[in-house]
């Protein structure tokens, strides 16, 4: 059993290598440069695939935390709590590259644009969530404080997603251009497909470290 | 055995302390986020035309975003200086502007829409502190002979 999950796991990552390598092919030699924002819109196959995952991640914490609230199955918690983790590496990446991108083409780093407000605000969940886990004492009280913030959280990823179509953005909307040149459209499809299996190949290793982990603490209580 | 249940229930306290404290913090960033985004402007940027209309109060007080497009053959900078003059448009009512700095590439793009961050100045015209330019939501390929 151990040795097909560690197949299909290893597999996911050799997928992922393979179309991450044709993804950035695509990105830097086959996609066209776009007319009005030149070489800098290509930072666009980057950022919104992140940005995608950044908020899928706050959605799948907060239905594992919702189940686990219910059931108060460790399973559930152990998914929350790797899927937050990398929720907030993709969201501090989503303020890394929109920053990059902004300066060039927006003419500033950051802007309180509602956006960009509601992304940042998303951050401060991920940190509030991992810092409730590591700063109250291990057991079920510490995994329902940070469910809740989880299920608060959540509300700001379709805000988010919704944001520049809500109210007057910097951003274009809707969120991505209808108006894509087939060309791009192909090569953004294929770069959000490998973020996503790079994705689930880092949710499924996390997943199963954290099981290892809580393994370990009980046998550490057992023997205190 | 009961003076390490007397530190047990220390630690157990003192995490707690440390919960509300992170709990308070995170609600204090957070609100104060919320009040920076939307109490003092609860519109991201007022158009060319809905900021003439504006107060003179709320014009000589506030920080404002202004949104419109440049008009044609409207820019201009003296010699030797970084102050540029410009008049944004709406498509019918105009405003006055200046902007000491770097301007970015795409202010020029009779596609892109700006947006100005600063003050009206005593003379009403607007002086800005930073250019937001807006993009296109369409994404086109350059033409293959450009390349």
């Amino acid at each position: 059993m151990i040795n097909i999950k560690n197949s299909i796991s290893n597999a996911t990552l050799l997928i992922s290598a393979v179309i991450f390598l044709i993804s950035l092919y695509l990105i830097f030699i086959w996609v066209p440069t776009e007319i009005n924002q030149g070489i800098a819109q290509r930072i666009f196959y980057f950022h919104v695939p992140i940005g995608w995952l950044g908020m899928i991640s706050i959605i799948i914490v907060a239905i594992s935390s919702f189940i686990h609230l219910i059931t108060k199955n460790e399973k559930w918690d152990n998914l929350a709590y790797s899927s937050a983790e990398l929720g907030i590496i993709f969201a501090s990446l989503i303020l890394v590259t929109g920053s990059i991108w902004a300066k060039p083409i927006w003419g500033v780093w950051w802007t309180w644009d509602p956006k960009l407000t509601t992304t940042l605000i998303l951050w401060f969940f991920y940190l509030g969530y991992l810092m409730v886990r590591s700063y109250s004492p291990a057991g079920i009280q510490s995994k329902q404080y940070s469910s809740v913030i989880a299920l608060i959280g959540a509300i700001d990823a379709p805000i988010i997603y919704m944001a520049s179509v809500w109210w007057r953005s910097a951003h274009p909307s809707p969120n991505i251009p209808m108006d894509l040149d087939s060309k791009m459209l192909i090569t953004f499809l294929i770069s959000l497909l490998s973020f996503t299996i790079l994705y689930i190949y880092m949710l499924n290793k996390r997943y199963n470290l954290k099981k290892i982990e809580g393994k370990i603490d009980e046998i550490y209580r057992n023997i205190n | 055995m009961s003076e390490s249940l007397n530190i047990n229930e220390n630690i157990i306290i003192n995490n707690k302390y440390k919960i509300v404290v992170s709990v308070l913090v995170l609600i204090g960033a957070l609100s104060y986020l919320i009040f920076l985004a939307f109490n003092s402007a609860t519109i991201y940027y007022y158009t060319v035309g809905e900021a003439n209309k504006l107060d003179n109060n709320i014009k000589s007080e506030r920080m404002l975003r202004i949104s419109g497009t440049l008009k044609p053959n409207s820019f201009s900078r003296e010699e030797d200086s970084t102050t540029s003059y410009f008049i944004l448009t709406d498509g019918q009512e105009t405003l006055n502007a200046y902007h000491n700095g770097i301007i970015p590439d795409l202010f020029f793009n009779e596609h892109s829409e700006i947006i100005l961050e600063g003050r009206y100045d005593s003379n009403k015209n607007f002086q800005s502190n930073n250019i937001i330019v807006k993009c296109p939501s369409k994404y086109s390929a350059v033409e293959e002979e450009e390349v």
